[in-house]
């Protein structure tokens, strides 16, 4: 029992708090899961914010970089000083209408610009040279034979999906080519850094997002009758340009891509005229030909050289003039750290300490600020990386902290300081109740000892005023007659007493279930004459007439002791509350194993709305009816609780004159019995 | 037989040694568990009655101990005692019956009847009823078992009752006076009166005759004694 306790006891602490562990666990992790989020978006957010400043930056350079066009003295004294002029660029490359370098023409003394030239050089004719040999026929075919083809194809994908949205909104402003859909550009980002990584041999990029088609007269042709202007040389708004005005056309179109797509081009090398005055797929007329011929290509184009990545700004003014600009690196760089926060960043004490780092293609850091620092030796995983926008995306910024790992682990501290409490509060009202429950228990077994210790005492000076007067009775045999009815009164009471105690102690028994059968073999009729005999001089006494019809002579396994304890307390009751009916009626009988004993008197009887409740312990009938009638309204829930202990059940039926009481009893037969 | 009583409340004690003597027991008194093992290894009884709650030691300890130096001994608890596991525990030492107070004294004088017949039947040689019956008229009377029987009718006997019919029995025919009943059947050392012997016989009479106010086979022989005639 103790055990069980002891288990009930711990499973009430336990289960709470297992459930309770459980639910705050995953509600944590939800929290820091969302968090975590929060906590990434926000970084996302701010390097997006830093990478924006060196968008800002490279526009700067692109403006700077731009006036170098707009001249109209291309001698190369002029465009040397221009160089000269303009910090942000290290060589220049100009050539002409057809593809002829007219800058520099001088490159004795200096190494590097004469590398510059020759690569340069052959990069210009080879792109004057792709947009001359490209025919929209040979599309599918370029596709195939071009593995570099890929990402320029996904941009010409885009810009066609744009040019359809134009032509499907009929003069409608088409999307530029900031406005493409991000998921498209972020993917032709990605395409482009595959592209890069597997075809390095190529040695060159071309930035096509960067690539505007600009016509000075854009604005008037798209104003004019669109009918006038060629299907071919429509205008398509794609990038924007200095104007602020976004415009392509598909010949732009086919430019972009068949840019670094067709080796077919390298084998037919071409002018740039050849590029501006080939001709299209389909037929150009009027203002058409000569918006095409006054175009301005403008772009950035990234170049791998010397380990490391050079940008070229490219410009075909309207003039047909080729600029091609390489920036310097060491400028671009300098001054994209100069646009980023200071190495040590002044860092508020309570924001937890991070560190971002600008990582080149190699992923060597070539710059970093803040003040996290990691503990271990281990090579550690940014938690945010942020590639640069184009031309730049093979830049990255890096974020590190300890941030997200901290407030994982600080995060339980407060559940786990939760579920300490409700383990304690819930550990102490266990306690209680049980310590409870035990003094319960206690005061029961206290009540139930004391019960038995009173019987006990009771029992002992019973047992001699019984034992004696009954050694006095049997030697009086012959005596006066007086004094052997005094006797029969004192031995009667005695066992009155007897039977009250053994109630007591029965219904103390009770409580505690501890009432079990000891079956013998008897026959009711047997027991109901002992049980008349012992009662038989007080109901003479009182001249109460006793009626016994014996139809239950067969031997039985019965308790015997329990049948004669109930027979005694309602015969009790007879003689007490009915004697005045004169009358007590006894019937039994037997069904196979089943005995019934009416007992019934022509008594006051019980009125009807207490017929129950005289079952419930310590319930006494109204006063009137027990009044100077010494009782402890126990015999009658004892009784009932001893014949369902014998399988049977005592009720009281009602009847017109007097109480009625039906015992019923189930027994074991003769057969049942030889059985055993 | 002798029995031994041990039972702390003097009264008690006093009335059951005045029962079992009525019913032809030698009887031994103990106070106390420690004078009751002391006079079961002094007296040799035939049986036992222990009471529970005894001071010194205790009626189980009692029990036990006896049982470790003698297996045949019957033995009675009378107790107050009245949980079913102190029933249980007090038969599982090996008493031979549990009589619970306030007890009658019919109930008594039965169990004690009861653990007499099955002691006598199984010690048979140890006994002084070397024959198994005898016949008085229509009444045999089985000693050993405490009874006699008339028809199927099954009569309980008393231990003095067996004796004294069987003391008329071996004397029959011939007319037996009170001294040599008393010394017979009560032994050299009680003090008897005159009263004891008739209401004895009287009660006898009742269980065994079939008119006792016409007895044949316990007569009475005026101012002498008594006399069975075959």
């Amino acid at each position: 029992m103790k055990t069980k306790l002891i288990v009930i006891f711990v499973l009430i602490v336990a289960i709470p708090i297992i459930v309770l562990s459980l639910f705050g666990v995953k509600t944590m992790r939800d929290e820091h899961e969302i968090v975590k989020h929060r906590f990434l978006a926000l970084i996302q957010q701010k390097l997006a914010n830093l990478d924006k400043r060196v968008v800002k930056l490279l526009s700067q350079y692109e403006k700077r970089i731009y006036k170098i066009t707009e001249i109209s003295d291309y001698s190369e004294d002029n465009l040397r000083k221009i160089t000269r002029q303009i910090p942000e660029i290290n060589y220049l490359l100009v050539l002409d209408k057809k593809g002829n370098r007219i800058f520099p023409l001088k490159l004795a003394g200096n190494q590097d610009e004469r590398e510059f030239v020759q690569r340069s050089t052959q990069f210009a004719q080879r792109y004057y040279a792709r947009n001359s040999v490209y025919r929209s026929s040979k599309r599918k075919e370029l596709r195939k034979k071009s593995a570099t083809g890929f990402y320029d194809n996904r941009l010409a994908i885009a810009a066609k999906k744009t040019t359809k949205i134009q032509t499907a909104k009929e003069k409608a402003p088409v999307q530029a080519e900031s406005d493409i859909p991000s998921n498209q550009l972020s993917n032709t980002r990605r395409l482009a850094k595959q592209w890069k990584t597997e075809n390095k041999g190529m040695m060159m990029q071309t930035h096509p997002s960067a690539v505007a088609i600009q016509t000075d007269k854009a604005k008037q042709a798209e104003s004019s009758n669109a009918k006038a202007i060629p299907h071919d040389s429509r205008p398509v708004r794609l990038g924007k340009n200095k104007d602020n005005e976004v415009v392509h056309n598909k010949a732009s179109r086919q430019n972009i891509g068949v840019r670094n797509r067709s080796t077919t081009a390298r084998s037919k090398p071409a002018t740039l005229l050849d590029s501006v005055n080939r001709k299209p797929d389909y037929p150009l007329k009027g203002k058409q030909q000569a918006i095409v011929q006054q175009t301005v290509i403008k772009g950035w184009s990234v170049w791998f050289w010397k380990n490391g990545i050079n940008l070229i700004y490219t410009v075909r003014n309207r003039d047909g003039y080729l600029f091609a600009s390489e920036v310097s690196r060491a400028k671009l760089l300098s001054d994209i750290i100069a646009v980023l926060p200071a190495q040590r960043a002044n860092q508020t004490p309570q924001v937890t300490p991070s560190r971002i780092t600008l990582t080149d293609a190699k992923g060597a850091v070539v710059y970093q600020w803040g003040t996290y620092k990691t503990k271990t030796k281990i090579k550690e995983t940014p938690q945010v990386s942020y590639n640069l926008s184009s031309p730049l995306n093979s830049l990255k910024f890096n974020y590190y902290s300890s941030a997200i790992a901290m407030t994982s682990a600080s995060s339980y501290l407060p559940l786990f300081f939760s579920v300490t409490g409700v383990f304690m509060a819930i550990l102490g009202l266990a306690y209680y109740f049980y310590r409870e429950n035990n003094r319960e228990l206690e005061t029961a077994q206290r009540k139930v000892t004391f019960v038995n210790q009173v019987s006990h005492e009771l029992k002992t000076p019973l047992t001699n005023i019984r034992m004696y007067a009954e050694l006095l009775e049997d030697s009086m045999d012959e005596a006066d007659p007086q004094d052997q009815r005094r006797m029969k009164v004192i031995v009667n009471e005695s066992q009155r007493l007897s039977r009250l105690i053994n109630n007591v102690l029965n219904f103390a028994r009770h409580q505690r279930n501890k009432l079990v059968l000891i079956k013998s073999q008897n026959t009711i009729d047997e027991i109901i004459s002992s049980v008349l005999a012992q009662f038989g001089p007080s109901l003479k006494s009182k001249s109460i007439q006793v009626e016994f019809e014996k139809h239950a002579s067969d031997t039985l396994m019965v308790d015997t002791d329990i049948i004669e304890q109930i027979l005694n307390n309602l015969i009790s009751n007879v003689e007490k509350y009915a004697s005045h009916g004169k009358y007590l009626g006894i019937r039994s009988s037997l069904d196979k194993t089943r005995a019934t004993i009416i007992i019934e008197d022509h008594g006051p009887g019980i009125p009807k709305s207490t017929t129950r409740k005289i079952f419930e312990p310590f319930y006494r009938a109204s006063n009137k009816l027990t009044e100077g009638i010494s009782g402890t309204g126990i015999g009658l829930t004892i009784s009932r609780e001893l014949a369902r202990l014998h399988g049977g059940d005592l009720v009281l039926t009602s009847t017109k004159n007097g109480a009625k009481f039906t015992l019923t009893l189930d027994c074991e037969n003769k057969i049942q019995i030889a059985d055993k | 037989m002798k029995v031994l009583i041990a039972e702390d409340e003097e009264n008690i004690r006093n009335g059951l040694a005045e029962i079992l003597q009525a019913e032809g027991y030698e009887t031994v008194l103990a106070a106390n568990g420690t004078e009751a093992l002391s006079l079961f290894y002094e007296t040799k009884p035939n049986f036992v009655c222990l009471d529970i709650m005894m001071p010194e030691v205790n009626g189980y300890d009692v029990c036990r101990e006896i049982r470790k130096h003698d297996n045949q001994v019957p033995i009675i608890f009378i107790s107050a005692k009245s949980e079913e596991v102190d029933k249980v525990l007090g038969l599982e030492l090996g008493a031979d019956d549990y009589i619970l107070k306030p007890f009658g004294v019919k109930e008594v004088v039965a169990r004690i009847r009861a653990v007499t017949r099955r002691y006598l039947l199984l010690n048979k040689e140890q006994t002084t009823n070397k024959i198994d019956s005898f016949i008085m008229h229509d009444l045999t009377v089985y000693p050993n078992e405490l009874r006699a029987k008339r028809d199927s009718d099954s009569i309980d006997l008393s231990l003095r009752d067996v004796r004294i019919l069987n003391f008329l029995y071996e004397n029959k025919g011939k007319a037996i006076d009170r001294d040599a009943i008393f010394n017979a059947c009560w032994g050299r050392d009680y003090l008897p009166s005159s009263r004891t012997l008739d209401q004895h016989i009287s009660k006898l009479r009742k269980r065994v005759e079939v008119d006792p106010k016409n007895p044949v086979i316990v007569r009475t022989v005026h101012g002498y004694g008594y006399r069975f005639d075959d």
